[in-house]
């Protein structure tokens, strides 16, 4: 977990924290910088474990997470965000790698999540956040 | 007369002569004396007898034969003692009667009867009595002979004449007297031969009896004989029986004397049976002489040194032999050779003294030198004397030699069929089998002698037997059945075999039978399991192939996603980046692209492995500088602080300092770069990841360990595939290819690869390679 000293800065611009999860720190470091650009407060996990444990510290306006992780995956994080009361309607953003519609799962997300295939534009992943982000909000 | 001094004779009352003188006295007593020793003197008894029956006298015989003395007699009644008591009566009456003047049966005249002794015996006598007619009375006087011996002889004459009676009463031979040309005696077998009665016989010349063909010859002969000329004793004729038919008779004659005139004496033996029995054997030896020449198999007798007797014609024709004489020469020359003669002389002899008659087949030759198939047989004429020689039976069996030599050739063109074909055959009756043939023997491993009479369901594999019983159920009931179908054989070493049985109903032996022909199908079998367990691996491939697919699109969409982010954060933010970042985000492009030119290596290398079109360049490679090397590269992969240790170990057995070893540098560093990689991937919880490096014999040994999650034991076997992964691997990426290439780039160095993990405790694997320094460099 890397806690973002710039994490206060976002707050200005209207926007709320974002966790990034990714196991893959090219991807990571590049989700980081766009998101500091567009006004929002960044924290990171490095895996699924990872992420659960920021979650219970932190609760994010939005999670933005990969799904093949080593020790826990997007799933588990999933799972374990509705099944807490107060990360129940947080929405989640899944950014895979994986073949589109390869896991069933993916094709079944509730009205607070969305999927992202790799490679993305930063575009649509600015307007995938938003939408999210209006109807959370 | 007075023989009062002699005490013999007592005169009662005698009266005075009329000449008394003493010369007349002396002249009396002179005569009385005579008298008196005349009547001892006498065989006979003289006995006296007087008018009162008292006895008067008893001479000397009388005391011999009656065994009284003339003292105890003399007065007694004489009827007392010596007439037997049954004449008594008789005697009285009859001496009465004579006293009276009436007649007398008995008086001069010779009687027989019987007279009783002092003993009590009787004694047969004969006496004739005479009455002496004294003034005073009449006495009786009696001479008695002692008739016993006559008795005895006439007796003995009786009964000898009663046996010659009987002898020529039922004598089975015609006795018969001639004397004059007339039969002056004969017996009454005589009156049986001739159909005559005795009478007929002596009034009738003898020759009426003799067969008219006979007569001369007899009457020539009874002339020789009464002549006395030497003529033979025996001879025979027929006689001509009253009835009409003809009597053989054999006839011996004497010439004896008949009533003193010479007569023959002769024999008559009826020898009709006899002759007829003669004839009947010469007829039937020359129906057998007839039957012998013309039998069709040839018959020889051989004397007991084996040379010819008699051979009939068949036997000549047999042999080609011609009208030559054949007695006394041996069968040898008929022989294929000496030796063959001798050979079967030889075990003849040895059935013959056996007792048992002597069979064989061979081949022997005419007189033409041709040679021919022949039956032979001999057994001895008479088994109980051997020196009677043997008879032999011969045949001409070419013909059926022929046959049997076609039958043979088409049984063992058969033969070659059934044992040849690679088939197995069997014949099943009554659920057992009666026949299999090598094939069968060889599929299953039993031998037929096994399997024949053995139930044929113990060799078929217990699921299968339900179709087969049904199958062979329909077969014979003569249903519809399905000719060809599979089941399973067990064979003898316990494996099961498939076999595909084609079936047919025969006939063996005059009953109902499955004839089948079986072949091996496990190979098909094995086929047909090949295919499906390809198809099976197929799948498996394609879900490997599909598992690759996914996860080369995750391994390449992450870098791309690197690239592409990078490249629009440089297009749409670049003014507000300072240009440290931009140089970080460039370089981050660069990062992304090599890990996606490595990862389409890996999948080139291993279309060249796949293709063995892997390049193998051996050359001298400083050991430890490569080692460090990889070292120095897997550190760039710890990414994080849990990331494991990296640790280089040199063995005692190897020296590090300059060492250089045959090697393809290039795929040395493949394979220990990655299993290094590995060590580390699939180490997350950190720990020790070691290469070690050590010399066993001409060995190198590599070793990487690590004491991270290890792998189940089921993965380690098809750990070394293309495209397979451990089980346990979770979401750690990866593509299944880089221990496929390790495998072959080790391969390709004529070394192997081993490795051992036990699940979270970590993982070794070992390379051993060809140990080959390079000249000139340290020797360890």
């Amino acid at each position: 977990m890397t806690h973002d000293e710039t994490s206060l800065a976002p707050a200005d611009s209207g926007a709320g924290l974002v966790l990034i999860v990714d196991d893959e720190e090219p991807i990571r470091a590049n989700l980081r910088r766009i998101l500091r650009l567009e006004g929002y407060a960044v924290c990171e996990a490095a895996d699924g474990q990872a992420a659960m444990t920021t979650l219970r510290e932190v609760t994010p306006a939005l999670v933005i997470c990969d799904v093949m992780m080593p020790h826990a995956d997007g799933f588990a994080v999933r799972d374990m965000m509705r099944a807490d009361s107060r990360l129940a309607s947080v929405p989640l953003l899944f950014l895979t790698a994986s073949a589109q519609g390869d896991d069933p799962r993916l094709g079944a997300l509730m009205d607070q999540e969305a999927m992202i295939l790799k490679p993305f534009s930063i575009a649509g992943l600015l307007a995938t956040m938003q939408r999210l982000l209006g109807r959370g909000a | 007369m007075s023989f009062a001094e002699t005490g013999r004779f007592h005169v009662s009352q005698l009266k005075p002569g009329q000449d008394d003188s003493a010369a007349l006295e002396q002249a009396r007593r002179d005569s009385e004396q005579i008298f008196e020793r005349l009547l001892d003197s006498s065989n006979d008894a003289v006995v006296a007898m007087d008018a009162a029956g008292l006895t008067m006298g008893w001479n000397r015989s009388a005391e011999a034969m009656f065994g009284w003395k003339a003292s105890e007699v003399l007065g007694r009644r004489l009827s007392d003692f010596l007439i037997p008591p049954e004449h008594r009566d008789a005697h009285e009456v009859g001496r009465r009667r004579v006293l009276s003047g009436g007649e007398s049966k008995v008086l001069n005249r010779r009687i027989e009867m019987e007279a009783m002794r002092a003993d009590g015996t009787r004694v047969p006598i004969e006496l004739s009595i005479w009455p002496v007619h004294l003034e005073t009375q009449m006495v009786f006087g009696a001479f008695v002979r002692d008739i016993t011996a006559r008795k005895q002889t006439q007796a003995a004459l009786q009964r000898s004449e009663q046996r010659l009676r009987h002898v020529l009463d039922h004598v089975d031979v015609g006795i018969l007297v001639v004397q004059g040309g007339k039969i002056v005696f004969s017996n009454p077998r005589t009156e049986a031969l001739t159909g005559r009665t005795a009478t007929e016989i002596r009034d009738t010349p003898f020759t009426e009896f003799i067969h008219v063909d006979d007569r001369e010859m007899v009457m020539s002969n009874y002339a020789k004989r009464i002549r006395g000329e030497q003529l033979d004793r025996r001879y025979s004729f027929r006689i001509a029986h009253r009835a009409g038919h003809t009597v053989w008779v054999d006839l011996s004659a004497v010439v004896i004397d008949w009533d003193g005139a010479p007569a023959t004496l002769s024999f008559v033996a009826d020898i009709t049976d006899r002759k007829m029995l003669e004839d009947q054997l010469t007829r039937s030896l020359s129906e057998r002489e007839t039957i012998l020449q013309n039998s069709i198999v040839g018959i020889a007798f051989l004397d007991p040194a084996g040379r010819m007797r008699w051979a009939n014609r068949a036997l000549v024709d047999m042999f080609g032999a011609g009208d030559e004489d054949h007695v006394g020469l041996s069968l040898e020359r008929f022989y294929a050779d000496r030796e063959e003669y001798l050979r079967i002389g030889a075990a003849s002899k040895d059935a013959i003294l056996g007792g048992r008659p002597f069979e064989t087949e061979l081949s022997m030759r005419r007189a033409g030198g041709q040679a021919f198939w022949a039956y032979l047989s001999g057994r001895a004429v008479n088994p109980g004397d051997l020196n009677q020689g043997t008879v032999w039976v011969i045949m001409d069996i070419s013909a059926r030699k022929a046959l049997e030599e076609e039958l043979q050739l088409s049984n063992r063109r058969h033969q070659l069929v059934v044992n040849n074909v690679g088939e197995g055959m069997t014949v099943v009756q009554d659920g057992r089998f009666v026949f299999v043939n090598p094939a069968f023997e060889r599929l299953t491993g039993y031998r037929g002698e096994e399997l024949i009479g053995s139930p044929f369901d113990r060799l078929v594999h217990p699921e299968d037997l339900t179709i087969i019983l049904s199958n062979r159920q329909q077969r014979l009931a003569g249903d519809s059945y399905s000719q060809k179908f599979d089941f399973r054989v067990l064979c003898k070493d316990g494996r099961e075999v498939w076999m595909q049985v084609s079936a047919a109903l025969v006939d063996w032996d005059g009953k109902p039978a499955t004839l089948s022909f079986l072949s091996d199908i496990s190979h098909r079998k094995q086929a047909e399991a090949d295919i499906l367990s390809s198809l099976e691996r197929q799948k498996e491939l394609n879900l490997l192939k599909s598992r690759f697919v996914s996860m080369t699109s995750h391994e390449f969409r992450t870098p791309l996603a690197a690239i592409l982010s990078s490249a629009e954060l440089l297009r749409h933010y670049s003014d507000r980046m300072p240009a440290s970042e931009r140089q970080e985000l460039l370089e981050s492009i660069e990062k992304a692209v090599g890990r996606m030119t490595a990862m389409l290596d890996d999948v080139l290398l291993l279309g060249k492995v796949e293709a063995e079109k892997l390049e193998f360049a051996p050359h001298a490679v400083e050991l430890s500088a490569l080692c460090g090397a990889v070292i120095a590269e897997a550190e760039s992969l710890r990414k994080s602080e849990k990331a494991p240790r990296l640790v280089l170990r040199w063995e005692p057995s190897l020296v590090a300092a300059p060492l250089s070893l045959l090697l393809d540098e290039k795929l040395l560093r493949r394979v220990l770069g990655n299993l290094l990689a590995n060590a580390i991937k699939y180490s997350p919880n950190g720990g020790a990841v070691t290469l070690a490096a050590a010399r066993a014999q001409d060995k190198l040994v590599l070793k990487v360990e690590d004491q991270g999650m290890g792998m189940p034991k089921e993965d380690l076997a098809r750990l070394f595939e293309s495209f397979y992964r451990a089980s346990n691997v979770g979401n750690i990426s990866g593509t299944g290819l880089g221990l496929a290439i390790v495998k072959h780039a080790v391969t390709v160095h004529q070394g192997d690869i081993t490795v051992e993990s036990e699940l979270g405790r970590g993982t070794t694997f070992t390379v051993r390679l060809p140990f080959m320094p390079i000249e000139g460099t340290h020797q360890p």
